[in-house]
């Protein structure tokens, strides 16, 4: 099941990337339709770039949601669920307000990242600490300390909002609401992407530690996994992911949350398959929600890539608290 | 991370326990596979049902991207628009024809147009696809986005940055126009020059009736509303300040920008009258409604609303229907004169409604003659 099991995930990949790829609108004479055909080397060129950016976004949402749902043994856990993206666009607000305020021009990308990381891990470690129970992470407290802490994250950026001109409050506002970037920034995608390769690695090598961190932390010591430290590196490798792709990309919901259920269910509960799997099904998600919104046009434009995430990674959420995923 | 020997039957027992997808026999191990089949399956039908919807010969696409008049190499440059301030000012120019991608809001181009994107983002395919010589753009306050401007300089496409604020930044942007325009001798012989002509004189005008600003503290102070869902007012430092200003009106709010308003403070604001314009008759309704709905402590002052989105972008048509504002001040105090009397809060709902007007004085589709 589980070789094939890759060779499925890799397969729907590969359809959702042909689909983006082939799928798009022509002008003619008859308006903007959409044509399902190989598109000429200049929008191949285009659409190639588009591909490349929603899957290392989904990626690194993926391995960031498997590393989060690991870390709190908790199989709701996500960036956005817990408000960890949230907590990144603050970071983010933050550095561009600062950024106004002392006259430093346009914010580096950098910067921006480097705001995202501190809020994402402030806002991993405010939950997690709101989130312990008697003995561990209570997943209900803990989903709903996330929600909680991303409502105040999100009235903090629209508190920030009103510190800037007019001119800037959009800007907050159309980065909130979570875009790929179409002609990505070599750099920028290449620091994703290099930094989820080192995270995967990393995760990867710690496969074994992984699978035993699951049982009782008594279980897991006396197998000789050193929990602390397997902590620390999972509730990095968790901040560090969600706050660069939410730098990268705005926040995009449910990705985390579905990417590693969706490999959980095709490949089984090892974290050696589990850790490229998560990657692979949360960049399938993110491609093939980008190819659906090309499909989608209502005349004003193409949707924003998180309204189809949340439209489909809701349901699943919703599916995975009646199937009691929550005990 | 080293492990100590451990029985891995146990555990790969343990783990198959915690998940239910591989959990216990292998007849459950087969009941998930064939539920994972019919998730497949209806991933797939959704997939469907979706294209059904939304794809290529649905009614909703078709609805949506209507026929376009064929956009002909007689009507080089061929231009791409942000924002519908620009749009709105190459309507009045007469060079809506040339508009080969639009933005959402652009209300004065054909919905044929593709949207190639807004004043925020932008739509790559479809502005290569569009093949546009120039976009004009009303970038955000941080700037035009590097990956567009990269975008451009690759595709041969000339980039026009415009941050529009003022009437001097919408004189700029004509000034742009003309230069890209100029070139092309069959837009001369339709008219451009005249058009510009006319276009420059409005220009000279408007800076010829905005007075001084030691003088505006003796003429009327008005309220100036664009919506009441919250109530967002007409500071200071923008374009319809100074329209106020041209009309020969003091704007009571004496800060910059976009203000949103508390009720308490509009009703407590020194003014001589409040005026409300809106993108919408139904916005225009609701602005009246929320108005008299106030607790005026005092009569209610001269109010008048009205549906005019032709002024809510700061483009050459606001420009030439500035006077609209003169008359809506002219109709709030007639109105108030003619014996409006003071409407308690309470009663608001049932009140007369104040003088609203809808105004739609051209067709979105119509070419300015």
């Amino acid at each position: 099941m589980n070789s094939r099991g890759f060779v499925l995930l890799a397969a729907v990949l590969f359809l959702a990337v042909l689909l983006r790829i082939l799928i798009g609108p022509v002008s003619g004479d008859e308006g903007t339709r959409l044509v399902f055909a190989v598109p000429s080397a200049e929008i191949f060129g285009l659409r190639v770039m588009s591909v490349a950016s929603a899957a290392v976004v989904g990626a690194t949402l993926g391995l960031s949601g498997l590393a989060l749902q690991t870390l709190l043994r908790n199989p709701l856990a996500s960036p956005f669920v817990l408000g960890i993206s949230s907590g990144a666009g603050f970071g983010v607000a933050c550095v561009l307000v600062l950024g106004y305020l002392f006259a430093w021009g346009r914010v580096p990308w950098a910067t921006e990242t480097l705001g995202a990381v501190f809020g994402a891990s402030l806002a991993l470690l405010i939950v997690s600490r709101f989130g312990r129970g008697g003995d561990g992470h209570n997943p209900i407290t803990l989903v709903l300390a996330g929600v909680i802490l991303g409502s105040i994250f999100s009235a903090g950026s629209v508190l920030l909002e009103h510190l800037v001109p007019h001119g800037l409050r959009g800007d907050l506002l159309s980065w909130m609401s979570g875009r790929l970037p179409e002609i990505p920034n070599a750099t920028h995608l290449a620091t994703v992407a290099g930094l989820a390769v080192i995270a995967g690695t990393s995760l990867a090598r710690s496969a074994r530690a992984l699978d035993v961190s699951m049982l009782s932390d008594d279980e897991a010591r006396s197998s000789g996994v050193n929990l602390a430290q397997l902590r620390g590196k999972l509730f990095w490798t968790g901040g560090i992911l969600a706050g660069v792709a939410v730098a990268y990309a705005g926040p995009i919901g449910f990705v985390g949350l579905v990417g590693p259920h969706l490999a959980r269910r095709v490949l089984g509960p090892h974290h050696a398959l589990l850790v490229p799997g998560a990657a692979l099904a949360g960049a399938t998600l993110l491609v093939a929600a980008d190819a659906v919104r090309q499909v989608i046009d209502l005349g004003s434009g193409r949707l924003p890539v998180g309204v189809l995430t949340a439209l489909a990674g809701g349901p699943a959420f919703l599916w995975l608290l009646r199937r009691g995923a929550i005990r | 991370m080293a492990l100590t020997p451990d029985p891995r039957e146990n555990l790969r027992e343990v783990l198959r326990d915690l998940d239910p997808a591989t959990a216990g026999a292998s007849g459950r191990q087969r009941k998930s596979r064939v539920g994972y089949l019919q998730q497949m399956i209806a991933f797939g039908v959704v997939v469907g049902l979706l294209w059904l919807l939304f794809g290529q010969g649905s009614p909703l696409v078709m609805r949506t991207t209507p026929k376009a008049e064929p956009v002909s190499e007689s009507a080089r440059p061929w231009v791409a628009v942000s924002s519908p301030a620009i749009s709105d000012t190459l309507w009045h120019l007469g060079l809506v024809a040339h508009i080969v991608g639009r933005s959402p809001y652009c209300g004065k181009v054909p919905k044929a147009v593709p949207v190639v994107g807004d004043l925020r983002d932008f739509d790559a395919e479809r502005l290569a696809l569009a093949k546009p010589d120039v976009f004009f753009v009303q970038p955000p306050l941080a700037g035009v986005d590097p990956a567009l401007r990269t975008f451009c300089e690759q595709s041969g496409i000339r980039l026009i940055e415009h941050r529009i604020d003022s009437f001097a930044d919408t004189r700029a942007l004509v000034g742009d126009i003309a230069e890209v325009f100029a070139t092309q001798p069959r837009v001369g012989a339709d008219g451009l020059a005249g058009r510009l002509g006319e276009a420059d004189a409005l220009f000279e005008q408007f800076a010829d009736a905005t007075p001084l600003s030691e003088r505006r503290s003796a003429m009327p102070k008005v309220l100036l509303l664009v919506s009441a869902e919250p109530f967002l007012a007409v500071g200071r430092d923008n374009y319809l300040d100074e329209l106020l200003a041209a009309e020969g009106f003091e704007n009571a709010l004496d800060r910059d920008g976009w203000i949103e308003i508390a009720p308490e403070a509009i009703v407590t604001l020194p003014c001589d009258a409040v005026l409300a314009i809106a993108e919408s008759a139904r916005g225009a309704q609701r602005c009246n409604e929320a108005i008299r709905a106030l607790p005026w402590p005092a009569a209610l002052p001269p109010v008048a609303v009205e549906e005019a989105p032709q002024l809510l972008a700061p483009s050459l048509i606001a420009l030439a229907e500035r006077s609209r504002i003169r008359k809506l001040f002219e109709r709030a105090v007639l109105t108030k004169r003619e014996g409006s009397p003071m409407v308690p809060a309470e009663a608001s709902a049932t009140a007369p409604a104040v003088e609203t007007t809808g105004s739609s004085p051209s067709d979105s589709s119509e070419q300015v003659p």
